[in-house]
């Protein structure tokens, strides 16, 4: 599984973060990323071979199995570690066109480049609030489609070529629900910082704008 | 499968894109290539084993999962990944060559040169032959040798073999492949898109009824992860389509920068030379007129002193050619005569306001870039002793 790429972006958005979007960034790479890719795929890797129903009827399995799972828990996980990891990337374009900017031109238009202040500062909190978006959506689609978190043991199937109401069996229930919750826990604790730098942010930038106006009066 | 040698190679040709071709790439990359190999693996693992049809004829299983998919979506994906990477590829090789061709061209030329101003022609042409030779091409553009001090920038410059950025593009004569693969990529994403639509439409349903030999009658089969599935490629078709949409921007961008900077360059061309070919066309942005790889582009300040003068060469460049080309009568204003006249004092009186306003602004910069100019005129185009500012004599 290609990773690679999503390991080295986020270590280049580490570097235009300020201190609470590095510890940011320290999570979802440890509890997110190598969770998933060293202990949560080999779970589900065989999720639908395990799937059994009690008939022989041919398709009935792929049916039914199609039903409970729509999208796996899995690939929505997948899914979400990419969506979450992307609205970084709208910093990085940013100090790319600024660097391109000056190179343009010819001169310094900006003390660093990679400096928040600006247009940059206004990118960083819409990644931001993009991040904790792309976080609520996928907790709320997770919620939505799996019944609250749950992994039931047995299933109840009657959708046609089944000839009747069958019982299906999913494999690992307990398991997949432990890391289902570890799932929401470190979802919810990226939503707490990425919320936390936000208000950080704003406070911190509105208080420069008061202290100047207020300078500015004085004189 | 290992993708790692291609994200590899995409990282280097990273380095020789514009910015817009720099987002294009990294959508590619994390949006396609990952996408593709986490769905991918994972869904159509068991794409055949889990394929189950309703019968115990051996044979019809196989026969009917050929039929339901011929061509699997992953392979489909992986195809178009491969093939909509390549013409940047191909740009990447034929940079990197054309780069140190030149760097050796003017590793050459620099012991041979005088010290003083000279000026030379070049020879522009596409992929097939990048040799060097002096003969007189339509295609040819003025190379204007500096002096000492940038000899010396030249000798760094070699070092950095790679560039970035519209104007660096076109510095080394690279803006014509850049566009071509450009529009190769465009070509082949649009293919992509309506080849997918013809093979798998929008949805993959969870039943397939299939009828070939040797299956006895109208038989079911099942198709494993239906759902998933669909999603997955409803996703992919919205990446083709953020992709071509990234393409376009970036030919949008290329062609406007392209406009504002050959006009940039027409205003400087249009200096004394009353009568000379003008084949300006706004896509054919070629050419490098020849600024060594060593030479940044310093652009004069954008004021109102420059919008005006490039606005006049613009007009004086139109009345030339009419003249050359001998247009219709009636497009001639009848007092032809008289307006030369005065637009010939007015642009040496601008000449001289701009030469004092550089003067004074810019003392280190503006080194103007030249256009395409006609290829049987030599233009005058002369460096001042200090080689900042361009001095029409």
């Amino acid at each position: 599984m290609s990773w690679g790429f999503l390991r080295d972006l986020l270590s280049g958005v580490n570097k235009y973060s300020t201190g609470i979007g590095r510890i940011w960034v320290a999570v979802v790479f440890i509890f997110r990323l190598l969770v998933y890719i060293a202990v949560a795929e080999n779970i589900w890797k065989y999720e639908h071979d395990e799937f059994e129903c009690n008939i022989k009827q041919p398709g009935c399995e792929n049916v039914c199995f199609d039903h409970f799972f729509p999208v796996s828990h899995i690939r929505l996980w997948a899914l979400q570690l990419i969506m979450v990891s992307t609205p970084s990337l709208l910093v990085v374009f940013h100090v790319a066109y600024r660097e391109n900017r000056e190179k343009h031109h010819n001169r310094k238009l900006y003390k660093r480049p990679g400096e928040l202040d600006g247009g940059l500062l206004c990118t960083y909190l819409v990644s931001l609030i993009l991040k904790t978006g792309f976080e609520i959506v996928f907790l709320v689609l997770f919620y939505k489609l799996y019944n609250g978190f749950k992994v039931p043991r047995l299933v109840q199937c009657d959708i046609r070529p089944c000839p009747n109401t069958v019982d299906c069996y999913i494999s690992k229930p307990t398991e997949k629900m432990i890391f289902l919750y570890f799932l929401v826990a470190t979802s919810c604790l990226c939503i707490v910082l990425n919320l936390s730098e936000l208000s950080y942010l704003i406070f911190k930038y509105s208080i420069k704008c008061y202290l100047k106006r207020y300078i500015k009066k004085r004189q | 499968m290992s993708w790692s040698f291609l994200t590899r190679l995409l990282e280097e040709i990273h380095n020789h894109s514009t910015f817009v071709g720099k987002i294009w790439l990294t959508v590619l990359i994390v949006f396609r290539i990952v996408l593709t190999a986490v769905g991918g693996e994972s869904i159509y693992y068991d794409e055949q084993s889990k394929f189950v049809c309703n019968t115990e004829q051996p044979g019809c299983e196989n026969v009917c999962y050929d039929a339901f998919a011929p061509l699997s979506h992953v392979r489909f994906w992986v195809f178009q990944i491969i093939l909509v990477a390549t013409p940047s590829v191909m740009y990447l090789g034929y940079a990197i060559h054309k780069i140190a061709r030149m760097v050796e061209h003017s590793e050459a030329n620099r012991r041979i040169r005088s010290k003083s101003f000279s000026m030379r022609w070049k020879q522009h042409r596409g992929l097939e032959e990048t040799e060097e030779d002096h003969e007189e091409d339509p295609m040819m553009y003025p190379e204007v040798e500096l002096e000492s001090e940038r000899e010396n920038k030249e000798q760094q410059a070699p070092a950095k073999a790679k560039h970035d950025g519209r104007r660096r593009i076109r510095e080394d004569g690279l803006m014509k492949i850049y566009v071509l693969q450009l529009l190769a990529r465009t070509t082949f994403e649009i293919c992509f898109l309506v080849g997918q639509y013809f093979l798998y439409g929008f949805e993959v349903s969870s039943m397939f009824v299939c009828s070939r030999k040797p299956c006895p009658h109208k038989i079911d089969c099942f198709i494993s992860r239906p759902t998933e599935k669909t999603i997955f490629l409803l996703i992919m078709y919205g990446v083709s389509c953020m992709c071509l949409l990234l393409n376009i921007w970036e030919m949008l961008h290329l062609g406007l920068g392209t406009i504002r900077d050959t006009l940039n360059n027409k205003r400087k061309e249009l200096e004394d030379s009353g009568t000379y070919n003008y084949p300006f066309t706004w896509n054919t942005p070629s050419a490098p007129p020849g600024y060594n790889i060593a030479v940044k582009p310093e652009q004069m300040q954008y004021t109102e002193l420059s919008n005006a003068k490039m606005a006049y060469r613009q007009n004086k460049a139109n009345i030339a050619q009419e003249q050359q080309y001998g247009s219709n009568e009636e497009n001639i204003p009848a007092d032809l005569e008289n307006l030369q006249r005065e637009i010939k004092v007015a642009q040496e009186r601008l000449d001289l306001a701009i030469l004092a306003y550089n003067n004074q602004n810019n003392p280190g910069s503006s080194r103007e870039k030249k256009s395409k100019a006609g290829s049987n005129k030599s233009s005058a185009s002369s460096k001042s002793g200090d080689g900042k500012n361009s001095v029409w004599i």
